[in-house]
């Protein structure tokens, strides 16, 4: 008896002790890690968090602290160039981005997301303003000039430094560019630039681009992120997974001081910025928060400053004292693509009907809260090719059922694809069920997760319709037109026309802007006529702005510029 | 430190005790059951993955690349080989540690996955530690009351607390106490303040299921007739209850408890994303939207270890709570 005791006395323990070790391994193992941060960095980023906190009653209070000069140094133990030169950056902001950054590396990155951040510590050779307009010499090429439809000769600014220290110069852009189209780095960035055969250093501050093709687009890709100009030495001393994942200078307004993965990204402003207008805010912080409730809750509550949010979180937003509501057309264009080498969407009768079916304005009020504008081509305002004497389809049901039976197609039906992640996509699948139906013609809606849609979209392999919506950062008809309406092209369900054919690769082949003008004008006068799409809206984006930010204007595209912005206090 | 060090021999003087020739050999047979189990995994993992969608067109989003741009993107992935060249190859690899590189993150897969694998597992054992704390005397309280209106209150609470999804119950916790009391963060991880509200999101639906299993199994056992003799025999309340009755009502606890980790992880998914809480899962859930697929096969294949690993535990754990079920 007295045994047995013992033994289950033994047994209990020994439970005990194993949960206890179990717990105590891996209590262990959670300190070593990145998500415990140093107890400085940890100090620092919950005291952002409360500063941010406490300033919403500030802001609603109308507090305006001027923002005096700060020599202190702060976060984070930060070794590089002391920002202690004068500079009168001062305060935090906190913005939210809804994914990882994922790689520090320009030419690593694909995600929309990323120009939130990367503008604001890497500069290009060309340099495209906030209202996406070329501002010829402020970039880090001072002048450039196509001596022939091959070559482009480009002068350097001088007196630049990387946030290292390392000088720029003509080295940095042809090391810039041998990494990004060297195959073996396998940057999603390359393919943007494969018209580009290789740059020669002619001196320290002259550059020239070789070219294998015409690119009438490639000015502004050297506007684009993949093209951010980055510093040779650091990166063959420190090597590809280090620029990656822990940090890498550029020669913006703003350093890396800290990336924490799936957490947070935090910048510092650069007193050696090349600028005549040097950075106002002292500290950056971009929270990653994925979910769209918990980023309107930060904002809500004071953990962040500015974000993106949906549109049926703009009156929340709104609502909130000390914030407001920021909306701003983008270059996305959202339609309905019929494909015409299916039937009965192969009668163009039946997709005049669609068409005629269709109530965008409808659409646009009552799922997106009026947040859009109707358009009549898949271009926005922003590019170049838009032609705005086009005007949208007009809504007219009894056409529409006109056009059903001059169709000659007996019970007309129709299957619809869309990605069913989407809450708004799915309503607006809904709401052109209905309309459709209304004219005569059965529709079948057909959701599929996204990664799917986009596999089965460029196979072929969707059905008659699908909701799609596209920009294209270049700003310029080539870019999406290309993929979306030349024969058997990645993006194009069935639309095929040798007219357009021919005038998109003449387009193509020329630095002639009047004449790529005259050619994409065409191009847009023969697809309206063809119907391969149901145009719906111009999208818009709704910023939530915290009253303590002062000067930032919201972009059409996702690049934050945040040079002029300033918080009205300190924290 | 006092209670670790008396912790530790009690530790070593049960595996003293238990681990026998017997139990050495089923925990060998157990291990290479997990490697089999493991190498299916694998499979499975890695054929789903490339039936569900390609990550080259989503890499290359930024511009409109063209089927050329597709497929040259593809061959430098070595996506362009056949399917089983690529499991072998994939397979060659994890044998010597080589999960891959990340199509996103341009790093080894296994670095990102074991980086946020301490977040995943400080989230799973502390939603764990809330769910035993709170079923465990709402479960006992609840058995020794049975049809008073403290058991209605505690069976109620069960039955909310394993009815609510998680992210709902999330966004709940996240509006009253870090928007409208704004005693705790919203999101984020800088602290262990951090921690309290993605736990509780998370431990309240084990502290259901746990204390609506104890409740039951302690009623079935304080029927038993070993309790009317230790009852009769004129031993105090608590040792009846606690000496005789909850230690023979913990097994089906236990077993609970291991198949309920396997959850736990899985809300893991959810909860991380809610608050935006870095771990395993949100990065498995965003690597499989972009398909990125060494990540989610790291991920799957080092989830599934951990949890074939407390299965063992388990298993192992009911020979010690419960002698008379042994390693045979």
């Amino acid at each position: 008896m007295i045994k047995t005791r013992i033994l289950s006395g033994y047994r209990q323990s020994a439970l005990l002790g194993i949960v206890m070790m179990l717990s105590l391994v891996l209590t262990a193992c959670g300190n070593d890690t990145p998500t415990s941060p140093a107890a400085s960095t940890t100090a620092a980023a919950s005291a952002a968090t409360t500063a941010a906190a406490v300033s919403t009653t500030t802001a609603a209070t109308g507090g305006t602290t001027a923002a005096a000069a700060t020599s202190t140094t702060t976060a984070a133990g930060v070794t590089t160039t002391a920002a202690a030169s004068g500079g009168t950056a001062s305060g935090t902001l906190t913005l939210a981005l809804d994914r990882d950054v994922q790689s520090l590396d320009p030419i690593m990155t694909y995600a929309l997301v990323n120009g939130r951040w990367q503008q604001n510590v890497f500069s290009t050779l060309i340099y495209r303003g906030t209202d996406l307009k070329i501002v010829e010499g402020a970039g880090l090429a001072t002048s450039w000039k196509f001596t022939d439809d091959k070559t482009l000769t480009m002068a350097l600014r001088k007196g630049v430094k990387f946030h290292n220290g390392e000088d720029f110069n003509a080295d940095a852009v042809v090391f810039t560019f041998t990494r990004l189209l060297d195959p073996a780095n396998k940057s999603p960035q390359r393919f943007n630039y494969t018209s580009i055969d290789h740059v020669e250093k002619v001196d320290d501050y002259n550059v020239k681009f070789i070219f294998k093709d015409v690119d009438p687009v490639m000015i502004v890709k050297l506007a684009g992120y993949g093209a951010a100009i980055v510093p040779p030495k650091f990166i063959q001393e420190k090597g590809n997974d280090y620029v990656s994942q822990t940090s890498i200078p550029g020669t913006g307004p703003f350093k890396i001081v800290e990336y924490k993965k799936d957490n947070s990204l935090t910048l510092e402003a650069f007193d050696g910025y090349f600028g005549d207008q040097k950075p106002k805010i002292k500290k950056v912080i971009y929270r990653i928060i994925p979910d769209e409730a918990t980023r309107l809750a930060e904002f809500l509550s004071g953990g962040v400053d500015i974000l993106t949010i949906t549109s049926s979180q703009s009156e929340s937003a709104k609502a909130a004292k000390g914030r407001k509501v920021q909306v701003v057309g983008v270059p996305t264009v959202s339609g309905i693509r019929l494909d015409e080498s299916k039937a009965p969407t192969d009668n163009i009768k039946i997709r005049q009907a669609i068409a005629a079916s269709i109530d965008t304005k409808g659409i646009i009020d009552s799922i997106l809260n009026g947040y859009a504008t109707p358009q009549a081509i898949w271009q926005s305002p922003f590019s170049f090719g838009f032609d705005d004497s086009l005007k949208p389809y007009t809504y007219d049901l009894a056409k529409a059922k006109q056009l059903v039976a001059e169709s000659g197609v007996p019970n007309p039906k129709i299957v619809y694809d869309y990605q069913a992640q989407s809450a708004q996509d799915k309503e607006i699948a809904l709401a052109v069920k209905s309309m459709i139906e209304k004219a005569g013609i059965q529709v079948e809606l057909k959701p599929k997760e996204s990664a799917t849609f986009f596999d089965d979209y460029r196979a072929g392999k969707l059905d008659n319709a699908l909701l799609f919506g596209w920009g294209g950062w270049t700003l310029d008809a080539d870019n999406t037109y290309y993929s979306l309406y030349y024969t058997k092209e990645s993006y194009n369900p069935g639309y095929s026309n040798k007219a357009v054919d021919k005038l998109l690769t003449d387009q193509r082949a020329t630095t002639d802007q009047a004449k790529r003008k005259d050619a994409l004008f065409q191009i847009n006068k023969l697809l309206y006529s063809d119907y391969p799409d149901v145009m719906l809206y111009q999208q818009q984006y709704l910023w939530g702005v915290a009253d303590r930010v002062k000067d930032f204007t919201a972009p059409p595209d996702e690049r934050l510029w945040l040079l002029p912005v300033s918080v009205t206090d300190n924290k | 430190m006092k209670h670790f060090i008396s912790a530790s021999i009690f530790f070593h003087k049960a595996i003293q005790i238990y681990v026998d020739k017997a139990m050495l050999r089923y925990i060998l047979k157990r291990l290479l059951n997990a490697l089999l189990v493991l190498l299916g995994l694998s499979l499975v993992v890695f054929i789903t993955l490339r039936l569900t969608g390609d990550p080259v067109a989503m890499m290359l989003q930024a511009g409109s690349p063209s089927k050329a741009d597709i497929a040259e993107m593809r061959r430098l992935l070595d996506l362009d080989k056949s399917l089983p060249v690529q499991y072998l190859s994939f397979l060659e690899k994890v044998v010597v540690g080589d999960f891959g590189r990340s199509f996103r993150y341009s790093t080894p897969a296994l670095g990102l996955v074991l980086e946020r694998m301490p977040a995943t597992l400080t989230l799973t054992l502390a939603a764990m530690a809330v769910g035993i704390l709170l079923a465990f005397p709402l479960g006992i309280v609840s058995a020794l009351n049975r049809g008073k209106l403290i058991d209605f209150f505690s069976q109620t609470l069960s039955l909310v607390g394993v009815s609510m999804p998680n992210f709902w119950f999330g966004i709940l916790l996240i509006l009253i106490f870090g928007v409208s009391l704004q005693w705790l963060p919203v999101s984020g991880s800088d602290g262990p303040q951090f921690l309290v509200l993605p736990a509780v999101a998370l431990g309240i639906p084990l502290m259901a299921v746990l204390a609506r299993i104890l409740r039951s199994s302690m009623l079935e056992i304080l029927n038993a007739d070993y309790i009317r003799t230790a009852r009769a025999k004129g031993l105090a309340r608590n040792s009846v209850v606690i000496k005789h009755a909850l230690r023979n009502a913990l097994v089906p606890v236990i077993t609970v408890i291991g198949l309920q980790f396997g959850t736990l992880l899985g809300g893991a998914v959810i909860v991380e994303t809610v608050f935006s809480w870095p771990g395993v899962g949100r990065l498995a859930v965003d690597s499989i939207s972009s398909r990125d697929y060494p990540v989610v096969q790291t991920a799957v294949l080092l989830l599934g270890a951990i949890l074939v690993l407390v299965n063992l535990i388990v298993d192992i754990l009911y020979t010690v709570i419960d002698p008379r079920i042994s390693a045979q």
